[in-house]
């Protein structure tokens, strides 16, 4: 049973904020959850402009290893991720530049959304490893498919759709605790299942 | 970890999470492996779901061995180990070149007023000239002991000649009657040298009263 009432209190609107700033301040724990929170989506952007799969991953270590050391002079102007970004691109430029090939003509705004829309999945690594991925998704998206219907449109609604919690409650006309509820059960409860299959993997 | 707990990291990979959650779940990164990998499963539930490229964890160790690197190699370098290594030279710390040019420039400042107030001290505490004459008197003799001299007439076929012989038998012991001998003529001559130095500066002399005459002989 879902509690219907939780109170959330004062919501940090930018809780990414926190991370950056202990990382700043050379706590890399919180630079680890940075790393972790893009570096899937880094590299479907810098594999849209490093073909070779071990060569992005060499430009995806640049680049989080280029942003820590650079961290002094992020001010904050801009979304966290729009540095990364940019730091991405011009890396993999470089990188290019350095390989002798030449980089594709790229146009991105700040958000960097355009390029992302369009970019096709690619598995990064060995064949072997690559098998292992799909194996790994196929059983996350296994588990969040037997997911109860609440608890999946709670999630479907804030990862592919992005809403925030307030928007996802008056969407399921349900307090923001409910929501929030839901959506932490919903990735307990796929987490759980496919730890089971992928221990050392999986959590 | 609590369910509490793992509901936080949920609110925070959402962004959703309150203050407290946030700075609670920032302080307990370091002692709590857990989290990371609690906040890592749900990232690979968002990248799945989005049709991301699952990143191996190899990712974050290279990077974090590449920042250690460099870590160490700053650690070894400030490690007193290393610093205790004499093959090893450490330029010291230097301070701000406005600083240096501070503290300089105070030391000069010091330097200056004492040196000013020397010379004006000196003007007014003593403005008599140096007196020269006294200045380029001869300096002062050390006492010297000549060895005695022996005279002896020597006769030549009916010459006669009167030489001096220095007597080269040996130091011969003072008697107490040579060393008044010797300490008188000193003293004689120095209240001689005393008072044509005075006469000549036309100063008032150090010993006033004294009768400058020497105790064998009068002053010419």
């Amino acid at each position: 049973m879902v509690s219907q009432v939780e109170p959330i209190g004062n919501i940090d609107a930018d809780n990414e904020q926190l991370l950056v700033d202990r990382a700043r301040l050379g706590d890399r724990h919180a630079f680890d959850l940075l790393v972790i929170k893009y570096q899937s989506r880094l590299l479907q952007l810098v594999s849209r402009l490093v073909p070779n799969q071990s060569d992005a991953l060499d430009v995806l270590q640049d680049t989080f290893v280029k942003a820590y050391r650079s961290l002094s002079s992020f001010r904050g102007e801009s979304a966290f991720y729009t540095w990364l970004y940019r730091i991405a691109v011009n890396t993999a430029k470089n990188h290019l530049i350095a390989r002798g090939k030449e980089a594709r003509d790229l146009s991105f705004d700040d958000s960097g959304q355009e390029m992302e829309r369009h970019a096709v999945f690619q598995d990064i690594g060995t064949p072997d490893a690559e098998a292992d991925a799909q194996q790994l998704q196929a059983a996350i998206l296994d588990a969040i498919d037997r997911l109860p219907d609440d608890l999946k449109r709670a999630l479907t609604l804030r990862e592919l759709e992005g809403l925030s919690y307030e928007d996802i409650a008056h969407t399921m006309n349900c307090p923001i605790g409910t929501v929030r509820s839901r959506i932490f059960r919903a990735r307990d409860q796929v987490i759980q299942e496919v730890s089971l299959r992928f221990p050392e993997t999986f959590l | 970890m609590t369910e509490t707990l793992r509901k936080s990291v949920s609110a925070l990979v959402d962004q959703e999470a309150t203050e407290f959650e946030s700075r609670r779940l920032a302080d307990s990164l370091k002692s709590r492996s857990d989290l990371k990998s609690y906040w890592e499963s749900c990232h690979m539930i968002r990248s799945t779901m989005l049709g991301e490229p699952v990143v191996d964890r190899t990712l974050l160790e290279r990077i974090n061995a590449e920042l250690d690197g460099a870590a160490e190699t700053s650690a070894i370098v400030d490690s007193p180990a290393v610093q205790d290594n004499a093959h090893v030279t450490f330029l010291p710390t230097k301070e701000p070149l406005p600083n240096r040019f501070a503290a300089l420039g105070g030391q000069l400042a010091i330097a200056a007023s004492i040196a000013f107030a020397v010379v004006i001290g000196v003007k007014v505490v003593a403005p008599v000239e140096t007196q020269p004459a006294v200045a380029q008197s001869e300096p002062l003799e050390i006492i010297k002991f000549q060895m005695p001299v022996q005279k002896e007439t020597v006769s030549v076929s009916g010459m006669t000649a009167e030489t001096t012989q220095v007597d080269r038998s040996g130091p011969r012991i003072l008697t107490e009657q040579d060393m008044k001998q010797l300490v008188s003529d000193r003293l004689s001559s120095y209240l001689i040298r005393h008072a044509e130095n005075t006469a000549v500066v036309g100063g008032t002399s150090v010993l006033p009263l004294a009768r400058i005459m020497g105790r064998d002989e009068p002053i010419e």
